[in-house]
């Protein structure tokens, strides 16, 4: 597909309404493209692109990161439009959720973090931000037409085919955790750096004074792998110490639990062998 | 993290064209752009392998805005093309073999238009079955792919009885090694302009590494003597071998000529990956045996190669690999046969190492198994074979008397990396889950092309008319630094300064005929060029210079800006210009015409003059996860002297990552004759994170002595040795041997799995 | 169901081809052009600044790197409407009064051989330096981690850094 210039219509809407009433007009003819970096790279494979083209980049208020207290709780607004670049430098969230940090710094390449954003990454379905964000808890707003509404991106991403949304930004949290905390995200590319995933995989666990784990999230994803929560590796986890039979049960409960994809470069079992073995190593690294 | 990217060679000297590549000035000949150019596109074959029943361009003609659209009906001369034998359709007419093939072109006012027509032209297709393994091909059953049936070439080599002599071994390890498609990635894709002038000539200003040759092909394509076409052929982004052979001109030439306007082609990364040329996909099977004292006595090696569809260097390379199937070593019984087969996968041709590398790395883990096997410290069998400085070549033929095999051994097992002193501890890595590990191979690389093969060379040395002293050669730059090592060989050896010289590469129309920019010849011809035109012209240059100064010959000597009189002066007695006004009726011009050093002994392809490498690697292997991290890399190289310092070490730096690439990281896939991987997102070559620590490599400039045939190229040498000692540095690491490139992580997290870590997460916790 | 009043809210799309005004190596240019053109191509064709290169196409390599208001980017994967009102600087904006002391470190250290990926690495070079006086050997590795070189295996780059750290 020629690249050079594009058989389509740009739109560029200033306001969220205005944004939504364009895409119920034209529906299937068009999309939405926040800094189009991933959907230049599918299209120039050869994927279709729609006539009208949605551009995201002048609608008001998706860009930003706010960080607010409401009560006792505190929390970080990110805004669907913002770039990665800029999420991975802000000073709260390298200290506060350095797993997203951490995260997009394996996303891509700096050119590419400095045109890609948040909200594209995470509707995309399979970014490599979502394990992150899962481990944290992390939550979405967006748009349905009427109103701006909010839940868990773990919810949103297991019924988002029932809706369509415009995603206008990300929710953290900020938690309070247990006294001894492991947190990792680990992108296994098929290079040191600027490739596509394999598989990704993010934890957060923490353990007690007594040593029991009493939080645990763990996400996989990457790739064409679906990125989701490993909920019974979780809860066998819980409430557990760390001891050699119980690392030998979630070994075997993580091959068990992840069906990851099979493709030209690698196999299901080497994903599943290698999201096991980053787990363990973690565990392991909590206990040690 | 440290960096040491140190080197004992003397740098800081500024390129000729340096300023205007780091400035962006420098027009690469895809930069250029004239009046009424039309932009020319080409219509590849839909199927790997098929009939074509027809071909329709009428809408694609129609289409407001085509100029031409041209068929095979359009070719006006030979409708083939290739460097050995011309196989390959310049425009298919019944047959396609693979996705490269081209069908038809257009040229149109805008890249967009050209786009659209090729999509509006019609071709039907028979789809034919698809072979896309050699084995394959080679059944009786298999569908012939060329009149003479699918096996392109065969080569062999036999000394002794081996037969005989593995009965005589103690030890015998054999192995089937599989080498995998690379491809260039030049980050400059083919492309250029095709010029028709108003004297009927054309100009073509597109890469290539022989520009003499690309026009000796576009002449019989188009059907006119030679003398009407101009190739410019340089600078180049890049080429690696993938630029020798003929890519866009062709049509880029139909299409000039049939609208009469200038016609760019500029293939995308996509159009790039599916016609150009790749590395010959190698399946080798090595059978070695060896005395209890680590004597090698018997070596069996079939080469099976995957040529894709059609021939262009196929059996070059062929030879090339069964040439150097023996290496450095010396072994009395041998019986090498190649075969190169035809398949529908992509074309395979000339990629830097030429054969060498996939032969290589079977040859050396060979030597590294009969060590593990024997006992033997592998740096210790490897000298207990190695060939002495006046021992015949690898095919029994005479070869340059040369020290490099054993200078380079030894300059390697100097290395801190084979030093036991090292702080980390052996086989441990930098956390409980990563091992270490250390290899080391070597490597013989024969340059020039060979004997029997054309490998002419030349060169002209004048004063121009403008009183700049002009060397001449029908080379190209592409990168390798040719272009400072011209420079600094003129200044050598004719006493003049960087300002006083023009250098004139790369076009047919002001260049002699110097052969190809290849087979690691450049450097080592203009060296050779230069020994035998200096004196001549200094000659004739201080004699014009006496004749218009009064002062004996015996008393002047040529210096910067003129000619100087002996003594203590502050500026010449006549300069440059002054002389050149004088001789403007009858310049100074000296030519030579030469070939290429070659062996006396009539052995097709047989090399005379060769290079060393030794590589010595430090890897980390992560556990976990399969990766393959190269820490330390070193290399010994033993080429002769080094001309240009920071090219030297640019080709040996540069060639280490590329074949780091083809160890770890490349393979071109295919499947029923289809890329899988299309562009850089999923072909992937090493970025700056992909490098060693350190890479410290060291020169080794004595030749043996007498020897006066100057500096060797320097090109393909630091490509070869690199992977087989990264595959031994994984077995020191973890006890796998690694016979399949690129390297399977999946494989190594197998072997860790039944090895240790079920013991592992039952025991260490 | 279709609103008639907010449709009629809904600006135009952009024509087929939109003006857009630009600031290029400190030159405001106004150019009328294709909303979907890449300014790699804006900036080869239309201004005949061929420093920048297309190797890829895919924003993979980085020979097409220029910085964006201050921010290296792929002007492959950028288009005309998203360059509207922005400021570029490509490898021709730099130098212009004597070499850069990036292309100085470059030309002494061996840190091109083919030239071709050298605007776009020279310019992740300089947005390094944009944003870190001192850089450490983590920043620069990540800051050209979207640059490819074939020829050089990256050693006369990093030289090249090294040399102009210590100025």
């Amino acid at each position: 597909m020629s690249m050079r210039i594009l058989a389509a219509k740009v739109w560029t809407p200033t306001d969220i309404k205005e944004a939504w009433t364009l895409r119920e007009k034209f529906h299937l003819q068009s999309c939405f493209v926040a800094g189009g970096t991933l959907l230049q790279t599918q299209w120039e494979k050869g994927v279709p692109y729609p006539p009208q083209l949605i551009s995201l980049e002048k609608v008001e208020g998706l860009e930003g990161i706010n960080y607010k207290t409401e009560g006792t709780k505190r929390f970080l607004q990110i805004g669907a439009m913002t770039k990665l670049a800029t999420c991975r430098n802000h000073p709260v969230i390298k200290e506060k959720w350095s797993l997203l940090s951490t995260a997009i710094q394996q996303i891509a390449a700096p050119a590419i973090r400095n045109l890609g954003t948040i909200g594209g990454n995470v509707a995309y379905g399979f970014g490599d931000a979502i394990p992150a964000l899962l481990t944290m808890d992390a939550e979405v707003s967006y748009f349905d037409g009427k109103t701006i509404k909010t839940e868990k991106l773990d919810h949103w991403l297991n019924t988002r085919q029932n809706k369509e949304v415009l995603l206008t930004g990300v929710i953290l949290q900020e938690y309070r955790h247990s006294s001894f905390v492991t947190q990792f995200y680990k992108k296994v590319g098929r290079r040191e750096a600027f490739s596509g995933s394999v598989v990704t995989v993010s934890g957060v666990i923490g353990k007690n004074d007594a040593g029991v784990i009493d939080f645990v999230r763990l996400a996989v994803g990457g790739g064409d792998n679906r990125p989701h929560r490993l909920k019974a590796t979780e809860q066998l986890l819980i409430d557990q110490m760390i001891n050699p039979k119980l690392l030998r049960n979630v070994y075997e409960t993580i091959l068990n639990e992840f069906h990851p994809i099979s493709d030209v470069f690698y196999s299901d079992d080497y994903r599943r062998w290698v999201t096991a073995n980053i787990i363990i190593s973690e565990l392991s690294r909590l206990e040690g | 993290m440290k960096f040491t990217y140190s080197n004992n060679l003397q740098r800081s000297l500024i390129r000729p064209d340096g300023v205007d590549k780091v400035t962006g000035k420098l027009k690469f000949l895809t930069d250029l752009s004239f009046p009424n150019m039309l932009h020319g596109k080409i219509l590849r074959s839909a199927y790997p392998h098929a009939k074509i029943i027809s071909i329709s361009t009428k809408k694609a003609e129609e289409l407001p805005g085509v100029r031409a659209v041209i068929t095979s009906k359009d070719v006006p001369g030979l409708n083939r093309f290739g460097l050995i034998f011309p196989d390959q359709p310049v425009l298919c007419d019944e047959r396609v073999r693979y996705v490269g093939d081209a069908v038809a072109a257009v040229a149109a006012e805008t890249e967009e238009i050209a786009e659209k027509a090729l999509q509006l032209i019609e071709v039907e297709y028979e789809p034919l079955p698809v072979i896309d393994d050699p084995e394959q091909a080679l059944l009786p059953s298999a569908p012939r792919l060329h009149p003479d049936g699918n096996i392109l070439h065969q080569a062999s080599y036999q000394k002794g009885n081996v037969e005989e002599a593995f009965q005589t071994c103690d030890v015998i390890v054999e192995e089937t090694y599989e080498l995998p498609r690379q491809m260039h990635a030049y980050m400059e894709t083919e492309g250029g302009v095709i010029v028709p002038e108003k004297d009927g000539r054309i100009t073509v200003y597109v890469g290539t590494q022989h520009g003499y040759k690309d026009r000796f092909q576009l002449a019989r394509i188009l059907n006119v003597p030679e003398s009407k076409i101009r190739v410019v052929s340089s600078p180049i982004g890049g080429s690696f071998g993938g630029k020798d052979e003929l890519n866009i001109q062709p049509y880029g030439a139909l299409l000039a000529i049939k609208t009469g306007c200038p016609v760019k082609i500029h293939q995308s990364r996509r159009e790039s990956v599916r016609s150009g040329l790749k590395r010959h996909p190698m399946k080798i099977t090595m059978k070695t045996g060896a005395s209890r004292n680590g004597k090698i006595l018997a070596h069996q090696v079939r080469i099976i190669a995957d040529t894709g569809a059609y021939a262009t260097l196929g059996p070059a390379v062929l030879d090339f690999a069964v040439e150097h199937a023996t290496g450095p070593y010396i072994i009395p019984n041998v019986h090498v046969e190649g075969l190169s087969v035809y398949t529908n996968n992509g074309v395979a041709g000339e990629f830097r190492g030429f054969g060498g590398n996939q032969v290589t790395f079977a040859l050396e883990g060979q030597i590294d198994r009969l060590a593990v096997k024997l006992g033997i410290c592998p740096m210790e069998l490897r000298k207990r074979n190695l060939r002495k400085a006046d021992d015949l070549g690898p095919v029994g033929q005479e070869i340059a008397p040369t020290d490099g095999a054993a200078q380079v051994l030894k300059a390697i097992s100097q290395s801190p990396l084979l030093n036991k002193k090292e702080s980390i501890e052996w086989g441990e890595g930098t956390d409980r889950w990563k091992k270490t590990g250390i290899g080391v191979a070597i490597a013989m690389h024969g340059g020039g092309l060979g004997y029997g093969r054309l490998d002419p060379a030349g060169g002209r040395l004048s004063l121009n008319e403008d009183g700049k002293i002009e060397i001449a050669f029908g080379f190209e730059e592409f990168g390798q630094g040719l272009l400072f090592v011209i420079e600094q060989l003129v200044i050598k050896e004719i006493g003049c300064s960087a300002n006083d010289i023009k250098i004139t590469i790369g076009d047919t129309d002001r260049v002699p005929r110097s052969g190809s920019s290849t087979a690691s010849r450049g450097t080592s011809m203009v060296w050779h060029a230069l020994q035998r035109m200096k004196d001549p012209f200094k000659k004739r240059l201080l004699e014009k210079a006496s004749q218009c100064t009064g002062v004996p010959a015996t008393q002047l000597y040529l210096g910067p800006i003129g000619i100087w009189s002996c003594g203590l002066n502050s500026e010449p007695l006549i300069t440059y210009q002054q002389i050149a006004h004088e001789t403007k009726d009858d310049p100074i011009q000296i030519e030579t015409e030469f070939h290429f050093p070659t062996t006396p002994h009539s052995i097709p392809g047989g090399h005379y003059l060769y290079s060393f490498a030794a590589c010595a690697v430090k890897v980390e292997v992560d556990e976990l996860t399969g990766i393959v991290r190269v820490k330390n890399l070193e290399q010994a190289v033993a080429a002769g002297p080094v001309i240009y310092p920071t090219g030297y070490l640019g080709q040996i730096e540069g060639g280490s990552v590329m074949a780091l690439g083809y160890t770890l990281l490349e393979e071109a896939i295919m499947e029923k004759g289809k890329y899988v991987t299309e562009n850089f997102d999923s072909y992937l070559i090493p970025t700056i994170n992909d490098i060693p620590h350190s890479m410290d490599i060291t020169a080794i400039e004595e030749l043996y002595e007498g020897d006066p045939y100057g500096p060797r190229g320097v090109g393909e040498i630091g490509t070869v040795a690199v992977a087989p000692a990264i595959a031994k540095a994984i077995y020191d690491a973890i006890g796998l041997w690694v016979t399949k490139l690129p390297v399977s992580r999946e494989e190594i997290v197998k072997a860790v799995n039944q090895r240790e870590m079920r013991e592992w997460l039952t025991t260490k916790l | 169901m279709v609103d008639n009043k907010i449709v009629g809210k809904a600006k135009p799309p952009l024509e087929e081809k939109i003006k857009i005004s630009l600031i290029v190596n400190e030159q405001a240019k106004e150019l009328f052009v294709d909303a979907t053109m890449r300014l790699v191509d804006i900036l080869r064709e239309e201004l005949q600044l061929t420093g920048t290169k297309v190797s890829c196409g895919i924003g993979r390599c980085g020979a097409c790197s220029v910085i964006m208001d201050g921010k290296l980017v792929n002007s492959c994967l950028v288009r005309a409407y998203q360059s509207d009102q922005k400021e570029i600087i490509t490898i021709e904006g730099l130098g212009r009064n004597g070499l850069h002391p990036i292309q100085k470190a470059f030309l002494e250290e061996g840190g091109f051989q083919c030239g071709y990926c050298t605007p776009g690495m020279i310019m992740a070079v300089k947005s390094i330096f944009d944003q870190y006086a001192n850089p450490t050997a983590e920043q620069i590795l990540e800051g050209l981690s979207g640059n490819l070189c074939r020829c050089t295996g990256y050693g006369g780059i990093i030289r090249a850094i090294q040399k102009l750290a210590q100025l």
